[in-house]
């Protein structure tokens, strides 16, 4: 094994790898009520600090001239080699008087902080575009938006997705308990990701299988028959879901950063309008016909051969349905790839999909049986799950699309309110692929439905410091910290303990 | 056949996205050599400016360290791998301090921490290479054990105490 001579101490250590500083220290600049000032603001995460005199702020124009910003005292660090130093830990603002100047500029703010673990962070820019409409932060084009800026930011990308707080809390409580228990919680939440509509393919697929063998069987050993084909196909899904914990708990590589992928998302939203398509009817998938012909194909050669096309079916599922459970799969796979532990990482996504299974094996079983009487049922049913397909398979690609299709629609102000919601989903999306974060929403004072302001647009009902845009996550931010519950404030990256 | 083909593209697919993410797997598990082989590919320069072969370190234990003035952490470890430097000279084991920082600013601090081994300086490759050498988020202090069969026998993200890579050396030697 690749890791057999890593220390024990250098292992246990690699196992916690730092956070993002996008994660850690989340820049906000805002434009005062006032117009005359920008407000900057840092969110810290706890345990994490900034070095007061390392931050500058600069303008990229040679006409604004900037006042340095006026920050707190903060407070004072002693370092052995240093001396006396001023930090901010938790919250920083500082207000950034601005020129009368008009026009459009680029405010550049470089910081440089450490953690109390004993590590530091390189210094770091960021920019914002600062123009008469307001502040934005300067994004790399489509690809920003997506978040997925090149190759080497998905493993940022990943672990700022898994590095968020929840998720962490949960793996920290998960590896305190013992085996038992959690491989019962994760039995727990297989159950309630069967309840997600991210399963609906699989019980077509499972009915096929079982009319398909079913049909063929004597009816008085048609359920059990029923229930071993469905016990295959949910082992066959389990045993996929195994190797996928064991190669997390190998690796320590999170298979979800691959799910971020834009041509991997498209190729499963294009596999589930295929699905989609054949359950209206528009071809007929044959699935009956073909796992039947497979199954009957090797059951000729290989004894219980039926079973082992049903288990093939079932892993061929787990492959198909994996980016669709892929984020609430990423808290499970951080607790694993976090303990290293290869026999938990296996047995505990082995449990994770049975419990998956469970109502499947009810439905299998069950269905069968109704579906040897009533084969009429399925097919009222399979519209239904034929617009949920559809429906999945937008939902699957609209990190892809949504933030093209909301810039491109901000330049004209036609539809706003599909725009609203367009921004509300694509927002929705990202910030729950990125870091499990809510959107940013504002309330409209009139009691309608929160809507989720554009940037190209400003909304009419805006109040005036809370400013959101789509795509952004959100935390309180606030200068004056009696308006911190009351104002939702638009960082970069969310810190994830605070929300709207 | 042409009622079988929906379910042969969507069987092809399948079994494609299951490729893909096993090669992704694959490459994770790869990683390690590479780490050391970009250390090995570096040329940097010390802090007279002559450039340095990394790869001259080759068949030794190697400790590359990351470090920078401004780090606060980075200074306070410097010390512990000077002790080691002098205890596992003899034995093969040869430290690298790669300052990610301007030499006039890392001058200074060589000479108050008395670092006893070479200290190379770069800014942008450097950053290069601690990213290569598994560092993705740029944290320092980075430290990465090499050992004498060139595979990465340890990596640390933060202060690598005195007491925990001595027992690291000791086992590679």
């Amino acid at each position: 094994m690749a890791f057999a001579s890593v220390s024990a101490a250098a292992l246990a250590e690699s196992a916690a790898p730092p956070l993002p500083p996008e994660q850690v220290f989340a820049l906000d600049v805002q434009r005062t009520p006032t117009g005359d000032a920008l407000h900057l603001g840092f969110n810290i995460r706890p345990g994490y600090y900034l070095y007061r005199d390392r931050i500058s702020a600069k303008a990229d124009s040679a006409s604004v001239s900037l006042a340095p910003p006026q920050w707190p005292d903060g407070e004072v660090k002693h370092d052995p080699n240093f001396g006396e130093v001023r930090i901010f830990r938790e919250q920083a603002v500082a207000t950034l008087p601005l020129p009368t100047a008009g026009g459009e500029w680029t405010l550049r703010v470089r910081y440089q902080g450490c953690a109390d673990a004993g590590l530091c962070y390189p210094p770091q820019t960021q920019a914002f575009r600062v123009s008469a409409d307001g502040v934005r932060p300067e994004q790399g084009g489509l690809a920003g938006a997506l978040g997925v800026r090149s190759a080497a930011a998905a493993p940022l990308m990943t672990s700022a997705l898994l590095a968020e707080d929840e998720s962490a809390r949960v793996a920290r409580k998960l590896a305190e308990d013992s085996l038992a228990l959690t491989l019962l919680g994760f039995f727990a939440a297989g159950l309630l990701l069967a309840l997600t509509p991210c399963m609906l393919p699989m019980v077509p697929i499972l009915s096929g299988i079982i009319v398909g063998q079913g049909a063929s069987a004597p009816g008085a050993g048609a359920r059990g028959r029923a229930f071993r084909l469905s016990l295959a196909y949910v082992l066959g899904m389990a045993v996929t879901y195994a190797l996928v914990g064991v190669a997390a708990g190998v690796s320590g590589v999170l298979l979800s950063g691959v799910l971020q992928n834009p041509w991997v998302l498209s190729g499963f939203a294009l596999l589930f309008v295929v699905l989609a398509l054949s359950m209206f009817g528009l071809f007929d998938l044959q699935l009956p016909a073909g796992v039947q012909g497979w199954a009957t194909h090797l059951s000729n050669r290989i004894p219980g051969g039926q079973l082992g096309g049903s288990a093939g079916m079932g892993v061929l599922s787990a492959l198909i349905v994996g980016p669709c459970i892929a984020p609430p799969l990423a808290g499970a796979l951080l607790f694993i790839s976090k303990s290293g532990d290869v026999f938990l990482g296996g047995s505990a996504l082995f449990v994770l999909a049975l419990g998956m299974g469970l109502p499947l094996l009810v439905v299998g079983t069950s269905a069968g049986h109704l579906l040897s009487r009533a084969a009429a049922w399925y097919d009222r049913i399979r519209v239904v799950f034929g617009v949920v397909l559809l429906g999945l398979a937008v939902w699957i690609v609209s990190p892809i699309w949504l933030p093209a299709w909301d810039r491109l629609s901000g330049a004209e102000s036609s539809a706003p309110q599909f725009r609203r919601i367009g921004s509300w989903l694509s927002c929705s999306r990202s910030c729950s692929r990125r870091a499990g974060n809510r959107c940013c929403s504002i309330s409209p004072p009139t009691g309608a439905p929160p809507v989720v302001s554009s940037s190209a647009t400003p909304l009419p009902t805006r109040p005036s410091p809370p400013s959101c845009r789509p795509g952004a996550c959100c935390a309180p931010m606030s200068p004056q910290p009696a308006r911190l519950t009351a104002s939702c404030w638009r960082v970069s990256v969310c810190s994830g303990r605070q929300q709207c | 056949m042409s009622r079988r083909l929906p379910l042969i593209i969507v069987l092809l697919l399948a079994v494609a996205a299951g490729v893909w993410i096993a090669m992704r797997d694959a490459g994770g598990l790869a990683r390690p050599d590479q780490r050391a082989e970009a250390v090995f590919a570096s040329r940097l320069p010390d802090l007279k400016g002559v450039k340095q072969d990394l790869s001259a370190h080759r068949g030794k234990v190697m400790v590359i360290n990351f470090w920078a003035s401004w780090c606060a952490p980075c200074i306070e470890e410097i010390p512990g791998f000077t002790r080691l430097q002098d205890k596992y000279r003899d034995r093969g084991v040869v430290f690298v301090g790669v300052a990610i920082d301007e030499p006039d600013a890392v001058q200074p601090f060589v000479q108050k921490l008395g670092i006893n081994y070479s200290v190379l300086t770069a800014e942008m490759a450097g950053y290069e290479l601690l990213r290569a050498a598994g560092d993705d988020k740029g944290v320092m202090p980075f430290t990465l054990v090499i050992g004498a069969d060139g595979k990465v026998a340890g990596s640390r993200a933060g202060i690598f105490r005195e007491t925990e890579l001595d027992q690291t050396l000791a086992s590679l030697i």
